[in-house]
């Protein structure tokens, strides 16, 4: 009936577009009487009082209770499952005898040592990762890691024995104690970092495209499997490699600002505003536009420390008299302006 | 942002997928009391609910290597938990077809709401909600909180899209008749 028609479209509109001809049989509707116009008008007050929230009272579940269940079970499962298909193999060749039931249970003793000592190596990779803040970690052999947000790094199990091996995903800064004949590697993508002892940071986050390498102090091999490509960089140089043509090359000038996120300053040592500002916006993970192409080329020069982003755009509005306008909560525009 | 939020679980979902112990345990955190939330609406039974939300991410565990969540994690979990609650009621036989056949409701009868205070109308709706009879309930969670159409209902609960109309307006009628009842009530 076209009531129930009604509703259905009465639901949808809730959440979701209604389509042209969906509009106008409910227009058409309501416009027709009185009594129609009454009940989408009630049924829309009934739909839309209806709490869209889930849950009112979330102490009703154990978060923490259930956590520890649901562990318990995950490794008891595991047990449980491989267990199950031995058992079966063994009934089938043989009717059920004790002999059995003896190599069954001997079985399930060993499955759970073989568990437990297989978790006990599971917690010998070392793994350090991050999730909302970035953290030092020191590694055995006194070399420092900082890693950035949502970054994990992976010592492999023999770190320090011949090499110094680690995986990492996201963004570090690494300060790599010298030691002779013990190589530090850094393995993100399919690209191998290869340290004597120095100071560098390595940006491969997941949602970039490319991958950035900045050398503080020192001296790296960057290398890539894909691409038969290496770049020796030292102090104040950086590296990129794009992940989809894997191609790798060494930047005309590295800058110090690929570590803002470490030192929470920015440098612009007479950089161009346009390279400036791509900097700036990276750091502060806002957007900026420049709508005067004239100025793109202007040369740069400032230092902040502990900057906040509102500082360094009244800085550049001094400077090259531009008018900053605000567009959202993280988007600039600068209009206007000269070099100077 | 929510964007950052989508890409921090999909991290999170990766180092699963490593047997990241500790990942695991975040993501159970992060989203246990939502989805428990999401079928309690639904079946209202608080033990049931948790069970079907641990069972989710047991499964995610036991398959944690060759799992594949090409959309927002949440989602994921979410379409999870319904089709597993929707799952259990079917082992459980549960019928969701009418006994009797339902006028279908015209609401002639009833007078125009009245503005009621807007927190006032939400909280005696809400409180219906939570009388509706098992299956009317079940049926109307599908389209109005799951938003899934008549005919994705009907396809996933294995009646008629006849019945869902049924039910929808039972749902309604219910919620109605309590809204007139409280008005009353308070002149």
């Amino acid at each position: 009936m076209i009531e129930d028609k009604i509703i259905e479209i009465l639901i949808k509109g809730a959440h979701s577009e209604l389509t042209n001809e969906e509009a106008v049989i409910l227009a058409r509707f309501q416009a027709e009487s009185e009594d129609n116009y009454s009940f989408v008008e009630e049924n829309s007050l009934i739909l839309g009082s209806l709490s869209i929230n889930v849950v009112a009272e979330p102490a009703l579940f154990d978060v923490e209770q259930a956590l520890t269940a649901v562990n318990q079970k995950k490794d008891q499962g595991e047990v449980i499952r491989n267990l199950n298909t031995k058992v079966l193999t063994d009934r089938k060749k043989s009717n059920f005898n004790w002999l059995s039931l003896a190599a069954a249970l001997v079985l399930l003793v060993g499955i759970c040592t073989l568990i437990y000592t297989f978790s006990n190596q599971g917690v010998d990779n070392i793994v350090f990762s991050t999730t909302d803040q970035s953290k030092l970690f020191i590694l055995d052999d006194g070399s420092k890691v900082t890693l950035n947000k949502l970054s994990t790094l992976e010592l492999t199990p023999n770190f320090g024995l011949n090499l110094r091996e680690v995986f990492l995903q996201g963004e570090a800064f690494f300060e790599v104690n010298n030691q002779d004949n013990q190589p530090f590697i850094v393995h993100a993508n399919d690209v191998q970092i290869e340290v004597l002892g120095t100071a560098f940071n390595i940006d491969c986050s997941p949602k970039l495209s490319t991958m950035n390498i900045y050398v503080k102090e020192g001296k790296v091999k960057v290398s890539s499997n894909k691409s038969n490509t290496k770049v020796i960089l030292t102090a104040e140089q950086a590296a990129i490699y794009n992940k989809e043509d894997y191609t790798l090359y060494k930047q005309k000038m590295g800058s110090k600002n690929s570590i803002s996120w470490l030192t929470d300053s920015l440098s612009f040592n007479n950089v161009s505003l346009d390279q400036a500002i791509q900097e700036i916006e990276s750091h502060f993970d806002i957007d900026i536009e420049l709508s005067n192409e004239a100025i793109s080329d202007c040369k740069y020069t400032s230092l902040f420390n502990h900057p906040n982003p509102e500082e360094v755009l009244e800085t550049l509005s001094a400077v090259f008299d531009v008018q900053i306008v605000k567009q959202g909560t993280s988007s600039y525009q600068l209009m206007g302006g000269t070099c100077k | 942002m929510q964007e950052d939020d989508i890409h921090l679980d999909h991290q999170l979902m990766q180092r699963i997928s490593a047997s990241d112990n500790l990942a695991y345990d975040m993501l159970f955190r992060k989203y246990y009391v939502y989805l428990c939330g999401v079928v309690f609406r639904m079946i209202q039974d608080k033990q049931q609910s948790e069970d079907v939300v641990q069972e989710v991410f047991l499964e995610i565990w036991r398959k944690r290597e060759t799992i594949e969540v090409k959309n927002a994690v949440k989602s994921y979990l979410h379409r999870a938990s319904i089709n597993r609650t929707l799952n259990q009621l079917k082992a459980k036989k549960v019928n969701f077809a009418e006994e009797e056949s339902l006028k279908t409701v015209v609401s002639s009868n009833s007078t125009p709401l009245q503005k009621m205070q807007g927190e006032e109308l939400e909280s005696v709706i809400n409180k219906a909600y939570l009388t509706l009879p098992d299956r009317c309930r079940i049926v109307f969670t599908m389209v109005k909180h799951e938003g899934l159409s008549y005919k994705l209902t009907a396809e996933k609960l294995e009646i008629s899209i006849k019945t869902v109309e049924n039910q929808v307006s039972k749902a309604l009628k219910i919620m109605r008749a309590a809204i007139n009842k409280y008005k009353s009530e308070s002149e």
